[in-house]
């Protein structure tokens, strides 16, 4: 019986192997900027705006934009936002804050060639 | 009624009770939460650091102690039946047969209480919630003490006297509805080697032969027959928290482990669906002990005081003291916030009540007597809290462990398909109506354990508990009416 146990831990230690990485990482030829449409951050709706530049600060169009917003606990559903239009290099979406509490925005932005970069963003939202 | 026999024998329900009845019954269940919890480690110490992606994060912080507690109003102490912990601790037992017993001292409630205080404050103070590792880390170090205890000493000290997991469960599954009991006491009292509590396992087969009574249909009996009993390496431990199950009157310290049900040769022993929450309408249930009072008092108070810690006041208090008080760290205001919530408020609050009730009352009781008294009128409040806390968190994102669960074998997450959620307002209606059930559940168990202590000085002696039990919760209420706000607290510090 303690054999069958270990060969089962065994598989589980060789599903761990599974996971993948995420799959972008810091470009230095594009630059991410987000930008929250409110004062004072707190729970509830907001707009996010996103500017993607490149090496030489223009701003770059035709883009496509994920967010994805985590708190920094368990168990809190994340908030997903894919944008695919945007404007003069600025790409818009609404976003809910779902609770108070520590958050973090990452922002992936894969150019037309494919080329990607991901910024972390990091933010306390307070009550209203 | 001492023992407990009711009509509805679980382990007669085809299939599930000859599962749990069978020799391996236990390990069945134990061998999934096995593998889940070597998965959990794996995750919590190889994969993301963000806790909202981590398996060793949201299963445990999130849906482990939702489920614990429906499953312990709806059906028993499920997680200590199928307690991981305790696999390699069967080995251990093993090698523990000839082993010391837990020093006497040490066998009663207070380290439980620290264990739980413990628990409670490292959460806080390292963020667990908010750490894959360290939990993931938490849980190898479950694993090692239940190991190096259950080696260490021959009776099952872990569970019965440090596991802060398996201490709530033992006070909150004084709610539930079933309970272990015998079909005949006086099989019992005629059973010569006791196998419930001492085990049918003997490293080499031996066999006796006993002189067992023959029962009539109206319970008498005149006649004995002989009866073949076998130790042997096949055979069962017996009950690790030492208790025999014709005299269990309470689910205080019973693991559901059903040991007593597999090693009882007379098949006499089960699991009965009974009244919830029966032992705490019994005065001879628990023992008349401090430890045992404080345990479920300070469980309730931890409670409030755990809720407190998610929502905004504690914030304004922590910044509060490092104004006016000069703290340079978090630990030091945690432990004053943790140690007056948790320990000093309780013990005070139990005490002063206990006084004011004997001095109402006129009576010749002690203030520990009193105290124990009244001490089971604080399960339900305090189990109303902690549900009301752990369903919010469980409601909030029920399905959140099958994207990660995806993301953990290398998929990517459908999170638009497992992003159900229980409105918010259902959630603060659901934790309302839960507070004051529990509230009132509590007060009736105080007016009767009053009438009973004080006859018909009832009244005047009750109502400083009455008022206790009233301001607990209402604080609750207070606090679970507040938006939840989950920060680290290093912001406080800049």
């Amino acid at each position: 019986m303690l054999l069958r146990l270990f060969m089962l831990m065994l598989i589980g230690l060789m599903a761990a192997g599974c996971r993948q990485d995420a799959p972008a990482t810091d470009n230095p030829n594009i630059q991410i900027e987000l930008i929250v449409n409110s004062e004072r951050i707190v729970v509830g709706e907001t707009l996010l705006f996103v500017q993607v530049y490149d090496a030489e600060d223009n701003l770059i169009d035709g883009a496509k934009v994920n967010i994805r917003g985590d708190m920094s606990h368990a168990g809190m559903t994340p908030v997903i936002r894919d944008i695919e239009t945007g404007r003069d290099g600025q790409y818009e979406t609404s976003f809910e804050w779902t609770m108070a509490g520590d958050w973090f925005i990452d922002v992936t932005v894969t150019l037309p060639d494919g080329t990607q970069d991901k910024e972390r963003f990091e933010y306390v939202v307070g009550v209203p | 009624m001492a023992y407990l026999n009711s009509a509805v024998d679980v382990l007669q329900v085809p299939v599930i009770g000859r599962i749990l009845r069978g020799r391996w019954g236990r390990l069945i269940l134990q061998v999934p939460l096995v593998i889940f919890a070597v998965v959990l480690v794996i995750d919590g110490l190889t994969g993301p650091v963000e806790a909202s992606r981590n398996l060793a994060t949201v299963a445990p912080w999130v849906h482990y102690r939702g489920l614990v507690v429906l499953a312990l109003l709806l059906a028993g102490n499920l997680f200590c039946m199928a307690c991981p912990f305790t696999v390699p601790r069967t080995l251990a037992k093993h090698l523990s047969i000839r082993g010391k017993r837990f020093p006497k001292i040490l066998r009663n409630k207070w380290i439980a209480i620290l264990s739980l205080f413990t628990l409670f404050f490292l959460y806080e103070w390292l963020d667990l919630w908010a750490s894959p590792a360290l939990t993931a880390w938490l849980i190898v170090a479950y694993f090692v003490a239940s190991f190096v205890m259950e080696a260490a000493f021959t009776e099952s000290a872990f569970c019965k006297y440090v596991c802060p997991l398996g201490t709530f469960n033992f006070v909150y599954s004084s709610v539930s509805p079933t309970q272990i009991g015998v079909k005949n006491p006086a099989m019992c009292a005629a059973c010569v080697g006791k196998e419930c509590v001492n085990g049918s396992y003997a490293p080499q087969v031996a066999i006796r032969i006993d002189q067992i009574p023959v029962f009539n249909a109206d319970g008498s009996s005149n006649s004995t027959q002989p009866k073949e009993i076998r130790y042997s390496p096949a055979g069962t431990l017996g009950c690790g928290t030492e208790l025999f199950a014709p005299q269990i009157k309470s689910n205080l310290d019973c693991t559901f482990c059903l040991d007593c049900v597999r090693a009882c040769p007379h098949d006499n022993a089960s699991l009965f669906i009974r009244q919830p929450g029966r032992e705490l309408t019994q005065p001879e249930s628990w023992a008349k002990r401090w430890d045992l009072s404080l345990l479920v008092i300070c469980l309730a108070f931890m409670g409030v005081t755990n809720a407190f810690g998610m929502v905004p006041p504690i914030y304004e208090l922590q910044a509060w003291m490092i104004r006016n008080l000069g703290f340079q760290n978090e630990l030091p205001m945690l432990v004053i916030i943790f140690g007056v919530g948790n320990l000093l408020l309780p013990l005070v609050a139990t005490v002063i009540t206990a006084g004011l009730s004997k001095v109402f009352a006129d009576s010749d009781f002690s203030v520990r007597e009193i105290t124990a008294a009244f001490a089971p009128a604080f399960v339900p409040v305090g189990f109303a809290i902690w549900f009301a806390h752990y369903s919010f968190h469980f409601l909030i994102a029920p399905f959140s462990i099958f994207p990660v669960f995806q993301e953990f074998l290398g998929q990517s997450g459908n999170w638009a398909a497992f992003s159900g959620a229980v409105d918010l307002q259902v959630i603060g209606l659901l934790q309302m109506v839960v507070l004051v059930g529990g509230f009132l559940w509590s007060m009736v168990l105080a007016q009767r354990a009053a009438l009973r202590l004080y006859q018909r000085a009832g009244l005047p002696g009750l109502l400083p508990w009455a008022l206790l039990l009233l301001l607990l919760m209402l604080a609750a209420l207070n606090i679970f009416s507040m938006p939840m706000e989950m920060r680290g607290t290093n912001f406080l510090f800049g």
